[in-house]
């Protein structure tokens, strides 16, 4: 049997996880994408989208090992792992890979979170076999089973990784979280050159922009050039306000396909092949 | 000629022909079986070369061709032979068989000024051959009309040398030739029965899917996406999921009617657009009345101008709440307080008695809470499954098609025995149940021609399709095949 490769979204609105009649479409819960490449199951941030990925993945049991590359820590790219069941599983196996932020590997920047009074537990608590690895941007290192990862140095406040990663001749990019500048951006159409499938920070129009350059957030403007110039196969704009309703980014979807078929705003829920 | 022909020819008549008339009749693929023919012919006669035509639109095609000693063999896997078909013309010996329905048989074709044979002296000149003996058949159906002709060359004997074609061979060759073109009709018979059947069944399902505005193309959607799955499960699954051409057949057949029972669903349930349908305009005129019976006690002088507009104002927006209810998908609970207050709401009419502003009906169509159809409408709506099962069970499918009736009309059941009609279980579906399901649901989800709701992307009716997997209504390994197949882009 030929073997399958999926992009399945989680969560894809940013900083903050919503939920109301109006964001049914598009879904509230904040930054979580699973990719099953192959045998290997792979997840990229561990927003509040990866409560119901990790009783998908405990229930399913496909792949008893995970791995779960982390952009940064900020709240909205972590909550979900309080609750992501793998780790609460003996029989499983979770590769945690993130850079070092104020000299601290990505275990104690966890346990700065999860420790009394703000959390009952920290890390001692899980019960999976967790390994947390200390990466670097602009590196490259090595999955397993033919899964190689290129990171890049993401423009966004307190260290954030942009994530390529390429299997076989499948290639997959992650930019959550991501403001574009003149020589990052240049980086990145590099980075993205005729990649399968693009997950971009669209946290913004163009002209919302204008007033919050410097918070660490991209376009979906950008995101469309940055599809013209890298030959990227599909971009999907990520990151969602999460003051939109599902009617106004409907017509936000609208607009984005309209400027490029390649392009479209991601939804929580949906299922890509890569 | 010698003996040893001779009793070759009393072997044969005894026993073989019985044989092969059985295998004959028991051949199911064309071309498998027109193959057969000759080679059955060239067995009994013991020769060499052989050709099977075919009579098409007046002329003989080349279908079968085979040459033992030079090792050619041509057609038999059904491929197109490159030589122009041979006209009815009295020159040519095999279409003189035709025109004279008569056998014809010839020791040594190079001695023979009776035909033209230009054409067996052209192929031996090419390829070093000799043709000598020629033993020529024509194959008359049961009507007497001729379907094709044998063409046997160079009958051999024991020593492999070539002889003229034993006069005793001639019945046994007429008997196998008859045999042949009842087997070749009989094939001919199925196939247009079938084919009226797919005409038949696909006019059917037009006219269902032409019933209803929304997804016209419903059906016709999922014969492609079943055609395209299949041919994925085949070329890249393989297993238990392989479909024969039976099973796919049947499948696709299925598919066509598994919305039949439509036929007899009233338009007013399957096309209706909002909670009230008609019933919106007599609560419009009530409403107008409502208004003009305000206005004829301001009047009278019996309110005020102040609570005339007050009472006008309300009036409006009670309409505007209707109206929005009236459409909405699903009912909130916000919108479902206004539509009770409205409906709490009284007035006097012409004869002073107090009446509310909606009837019990109205309500109750007003508060569906999800879609448009009330519960009796909703049973009426899927109650098309057992309909489909009844009038399918009045068509006399052949054996080929015998699952056809219970895979089409199993489409709305789930795997955890909350579908309907009889509430199923994993145990009694079978794979292509699970499958014909998938397909219905995706299709419904994605159709582009539904004004009432926007298409959903396809990723997202996957997503919906993973979701039901995991709520044990669909079959997980089905879903996740369907999504490696991308059946759905089929063209």
């Amino acid at each position: 049997m030929n073997e399958c490769n999926l992009v399945h979204f989680y969560g894809v609105r940013g900083s903050f996880p919503t939920y109301d009649n109006g964001k049914i479409i598009f879904g509230g819960n904040t930054s979580c994408c699973h990719l099953q490449m192959g045998s290997r199951a792979l997840v990229f941030d561990c927003g509040t989208g990866a409560v119901k990925l990790g009783q998908k993945l405990v229930s399913d049991a496909k792949s008893k090992q995970i791995d779960l590359l982390i952009s940064h820590i900020h709240f909205d790219h972590i909550l979900g792992m309080f609750f992501f069941d793998p780790l609460k599983r003996q029989d499983f196996t979770v590769n945690i890979y993130s850079e070092d932020r104020a000299g601290m590997g990505i275990r104690e920047q966890l346990d700065r979170i999860m420790q009394h009074p703000q959390w009952p537990v920290n890390t001692d608590g899980f019960k999976a076999q967790v390994n947390y690895h200390t990466i670097t941007a602009n590196a490259k290192f090595d999955l397993g089973d033919g899964l190689s990862i290129t990171t890049m140095r993401s423009n966004h406040p307190d260290i954030s990784t942009v994530f390529r990663l390429d299997y076989g001749k499948k290639s997959f990019v992650y930019t959550l979280d991501y403001e574009h500048d003149k020589d990052s951006f240049a980086e990145l159409v590099g980075l993205c050159k005729k990649a399968d499938f693009v997950v971009y920070d669209a946290s913004f129009t163009d002209e919302e922009y204008q007033e919050r350059k410097g918070w660490g957030h991209s376009t979906w403007q950008k995101g469309v050039e940055l599809a013209k110039l890298s030959g990227a196969k599909q971009v999907a704009m990520a990151h969602l306000p999460f003051n939109k309703t599902d009617e106004q980014l409907l017509a936000l979807d609208e607009q984005v396909r309209a400027e490029s078929s390649r392009c479209f705003l991601a939804r929580e829920g949906a299922i890509y092949k890569l | 000629m010698n003996t040893a022909d001779k009793q070759q020819v009393n072997h044969i008549n005894v026993k073989n022909l019985l044989e092969i008339a059985a295998a004959l009749s028991k051949e199911k693929d064309y071309n498998k079986l027109l193959t057969r023919i000759l080679r059955e012919a060239m067995d009994i006669t013991n020769c060499d070369g052989g050709t099977l035509y075919l009579l098409i639109d007046g002329a003989l095609h080349f279908k079968i061709m085979r040459t033992i000693s030079m090792n050619y063999y041509k057609g038999a896997d059904g491929e197109k032979i490159a030589l122009p078909p041979v006209a009815l013309s009295k020159k040519n010996v095999c279409a003189c068989a035709a025109l004279n329905k008569q056998m014809i048989n010839i020791d040594d074709v190079y001695c023979s000024d009776k035909y033209d044979f230009s054409g067996p002296r052209n192929y031996d000149k090419m390829t070093g051959y000799q043709t000598r003996s020629m033993l020529v058949v024509p194959m008359e159906d049961y009507y007497g009309d001729i379907i094709g002709v044998l063409q046997l060359i160079n009958a051999q004997n024991q020593n492999g040398e070539v002889i003229a074609f034993n006069k005793k061979y001639e019945e046994a060759i007429t008997s196998l030739a008859s045999l042949a073109a009842v087997s070749i009709t009989n094939m001919n018979y199925i196939e247009e029965i079938k084919e009226i059947l797919h005409s038949f069944v696909e006019v059917i399902s037009t006219a269902i899917d032409e019933r209803t505005p929304y997804n016209a193309n419903h059906t016709k959607n999922m014969v492609r996406y079943g055609k395209a799955f299949i041919k994925y499960l085949n070329e890249q699954v393989g297993g238990i999921y392989t479909f024969d051409e039976n099973r796919e057949e049947q499948f696709l057949m299925s598919v066509w009617l598994h919305d039949i029972g439509k036929m007899v669903i009233p338009l007013e349930i399957m096309n209706k657009e909002t909670r009230l349908s008609s019933a919106i305009y007599s609560i419009k005129s009530r409403f107008e009345l409502i208004g003009l019976l305000n206005k004829i006690a301001l009047l009278r002088g019996e309110i005020s101008e102040q609570d005339y507009e007050q009472k006008t104002l309300e009036l409006n927006t009670d309409l505007k709440i209707l109206e929005q209810a009236n459409t909405i998908g699903f009912l909130n609970d916000d919108l479902l307080s206004c539509v009770r207050a409205v409906a709490a709401k009284t007035y006097r009419n012409e004869q002073g008695e107090v009446c509310f502003y909606l009837t019990e009906e109205e309500y109750n169509l007003l508060t569906i809470r999800f879609g448009t159809l009330t519960n009796k409408e909703r049973q009426i709506m899927e109650s098309h499954v057992a309909i489909t099962e009844k009038l399918l069970n009045k068509i006399a499918f052949s054996k080929d098609y015998n699952n056809v009736t219970f895979w089409a009309s199993s489409h709305h059941e789930y795997l955890n025995g909350c579908g309907y009609p009889r509430h199923l279980t994993a145990d009694e579906l079978p794979f292509e149940v699970r499958v014909l399901t998938i397909l219905d649901i995706y299709d419904a989800l994605t159709a582009r021609d539904r004004p009432y709701k926007p298409p959903m992307p396809a990723e997202k009716a996957l997503a919906v399709l993973d979701d039901m997997a995991d709520k044990g209504q669909l079959d997980k390994k089905v879903v996740e095949l369907f999504i490696a197949s991308c059946a759905w882009e089929a063209k």
